[in-house]
């Protein structure tokens, strides 16, 4: 077994370390048959032929019982895995829940710090940056106007804030948010569990939008309308100029990927809300 | 307008493009669907029948989950072509490409 637990390492780190070695070796080799779900005190295990499914950083990896479809979807990715390499991309459930499992064991000074990581991506918002009306005969200022503002206006009632914006014809320059406002996005910050923290940290990562992955989290947006809104501008471009498959498709799909791991994650969340909400009443 | 039946339907048919586009890379599968894929289905069916409105949105995000993921590997597989192959193949694969076999 002490042979399993090498190749399972060594799936983790994405790379083989023996590359000095006189024949290369496989670097990961699938070293089980099965893969399959299993619901133990309210909570759901994912299991390699009978053996726990464990984090990177050695959590076993367990969802509650009211998020049982992740559980699925993780033992689908493990159950699909080629046997010769694994990317990073071939696992999104997996390690969006093991982000997860990891932030619920955070120190109060850690989550400060993903907390003003996630913030200063409200600055540099994606969609409170303008395109200059010169652009496109000013057709991409009017989509980004009719589209990007009414989310605007939903964010800053929500969460009884005042946002900036950045006119595209200013030109390149700093942009960032009051102290106020500040002060109240961290308050919202501080009231996420560690499932919405993680949820919520997937989506801004990929569409580097703090108002665009509140929707998704809340529910106000699907995830393919989320990738359209920020993907708006390359759209624009490759309107013009063309696209290419193995650059803008590819990354496209991944951050509808990404994007639809996020809101996945969300609807659970509100399902296991409703739960405990109806046994208190 | 999505029904259960639609969202059920499109999810078969991710799963059956998955285990297609998967095939050239994975593990010798048999026809059908394998022992995971047939619980997951048997889940989302008991979820659907509930016919919730969440419920139907959870499982659209799930299908278009499985739909980017699909088409992603495709277009990855597409530009990689030497992503799945293994170390030993690829040596093998070099020294075809200049006449030599690779010593067994």
């Amino acid at each position: 077994s002490s042979k399993n637990l090498l190749s399972f390492k060594t799936c983790y780190s994405f790379y083989s370390t023996k590359a000095s070695s006189p024949l290369p070796q496989p670097s990961f080799r699938r070293f089980w048959k099965n893969t399959a779900t299993k619901i133990q005190n309210g909570e759901v295990l994912i299991q390699l032929d009978g053996r726990n499914l464990k984090s990177p950083s050695g959590k076993i990896v367990k969802v509650p019982k009211e998020m049982e479809l992740l559980a699925h979807l993780i033992a689908l990715e493990w159950d699909r895995l080629p046997s010769t390499s694994v990317r990073q991309h071939n696992l999104p459930i997996t390690s969006l829940v093991s982000r997860a499992i990891d932030i619920s064991q955070f120190k109060k000074e850690e989550k400060e710090l993903l907390s003003t990581q996630l913030i200063r991506f409200l600055d540099t918002d994606t969609i409170l940056i303008y395109s200059p009306e010169t652009e496109y005969e000013g057709k991409l200022l009017e989509e980004q106007k009719e589209n990007w503002w009414p989310l605007k206006e939903t964010f800053e009632n929500k969460l009884g804030v005042q946002l900036s914006y950045l006119d595209g014809d200013a030109g390149i320059i700093a942009h960032k948010q009051t102290q106020e406002t500040h002060e109240r996005i961290r308050n919202w910050l501080s009231s996420l569990n560690s499932w919405q923290l993680a949820a919520f940290e997937r989506s801004v990562s990929c569409c580097k939008s703090f108002i665009v992955s509140f929707m998704i989290l809340k529910g106000y947006l699907n995830s393919e309308k989320a990738a359209a809104l920020t993907n708006l501008e390359l759209q624009y471009q490759t309107n013009r100029w063309g696209s290419l498959e193995d650059a803008h498709e590819i990354d496209n799909e991944d951050l509808k990927n990404k994007l639809a791991s996020s809101a996945i994650l969300s609807r659970c969340i509100e399902d296991m809300h409703d739960k405990s909400n109806e046994h208190a009443h | 307008m999505s029904t259960p039946t639609t969202v059920y339907r499109s999810l078969l048919r991710q799963l059956r493009e998955m285990n297609v586009i998967y095939k050239t890379s994975t593990l010798k599968q048999k026809k059908g669907f394998t022992k995971t894929q047939k619980d997951f289905l048997v889940y989302t069916k008991a979820c659907l029948r509930n016919n919730k409105v969440e419920q139907l949105s959870k499982f659209q995000e799930v299908v278009a989950f499985l739909k980017s993921g699909n088409q992603h590997e495709l277009l990855f597989n597409r530009h990689h072509p030497l992503a799945n192959v293994n170390e030993l193949e690829k040596v093998k694969l070099a020294a075809r490409r200049v006449g030599l076999e690779s010593p067994e």
